[in-house]
């Protein structure tokens, strides 16, 4: 058992005596490897942040298309002024009437228009 | 952030002179050597380095274990195809299984302790030497070593053991 203790401390004095002097090339080797592995890390990092940013930033152009598009159908009929949807019903109560509601609204026209002129002759 | 590199950095260093030993003791090449120290950082930084600092010894560890067995196995299969006609059949069989070939002691020119050692482990099967490296270097537990090399801790005891007797046997004939 000793004898095993003192063998592994041979064996382990004699490895670590063996990465003391490594050659200048080697430690530059080595040195340009560590370089290599934290850029590799920095990169791998950097990259899934700017993935998910990119994502939030799609994630809002969609949400904001999926609200504006229906928002827009919504108001569109609304866009129409009240004359015009007062207009387009006078248009379309005209279109129905035969000759002799057209007669009567002659009369009315023209009563409506002797009002008027009593309206200017009680006026002056 | 920066607290996260720096200790990923010093951690990185605090070990990468053991890594490129082991991996040279492995591969034989610096250059191959450095490639797989480097290969194992950059998959810890980018796949492990938000885990806990206390996790990053063990996972380094198993990822520089696996890609030592990969480069023999791509070694390997390199020699199947292009070097087949230079081998005997004996030879023609992976480096990962090989158990029992130790190697000659004689062509060891250093006298030296150390010297006699560090050949000794160099000419180890890989899975003896990376388990024996593991174990005796390192520090790691029979349960640890066998998590990091995905063997089981029966297998384990039986490489270090090994390892340790040809050790043995190399110093006593070294004394003798």
């Amino acid at each position: 058992m000793k004898n095993n203790d003192e063998l592994n401390q041979k064996i382990q004095k004699a490895l670590n005596n063996s990465t003391q002097d490594l050659p200048e090339h080697i430690t530059d080797g080595l040195l340009q490897a560590r370089k290599k592995a934290l850029a590799a890390q920095t990169t791998k990092q950097a990259s899934p942040s700017s993935y998910r940013a990119w994502n939030k930033e799609l994630m809002a152009i969609a949400a904001c298309i999926s609200l504006i598009v229906p928002v827009w159908f919504l108001s569109a009929p609304e866009s129409k002024s009240p004359i015009e949807v007062q207009s387009m019903d006078l248009m379309v109560s005209f279109a129905e009437l035969d000759d002799e509601e057209w007669e009567l609204v002659d009369d009315l026209e023209f009563a409506l228009w002797l009002s008027e002129q009593n309206q200017l002759e009680a006026e002056t | 952030m920066d607290a996260l590199v720096i200790t990923l950095e010093t951690f990185l260093q605090s070990v990468e002179k053991q890594a490129f030993r082991m991996a040279m003791l492995a591969v034989h090449k610096e250059a191959d050597a450095l490639d797989i120290v480097q290969d194992s950082m950059i998959k810890l930084a980018t796949a492990y380095s938000e885990r806990g600092s206390s996790q990053w010894r063990p996972l380094f560890f198993t990822i520089l274990n696996n890609c030592i067995t990969d480069w023999h196995r791509k070694e390997t299969r390199w020699r199947r195809w292009f070097v087949r006609d230079h081998l005997d059949d004996d030879q023609d069989e992976s480096l990962l299984e090989q158990e029992d070939d130790f190697g000659p002691i004689e062509q060891l020119q250093n006298d030296q302790l150390s010297g006699q050692i560090l050949a000794v482990i160099e000419s180890l099967p890989i899975k003896q030497q990376q388990c024996f490296l593991l174990r005796c270097w390192e520090g790691f537990s029979v349960q640890e070593t066998a998590e990091v090399m995905s063997i089981n801790t029966g297998s384990v005891k039986t490489h270090y053991h090994r390892a340790m007797q040809k050790i043995q046997a190399v110093l006593k004939e070294g004394q003798q």
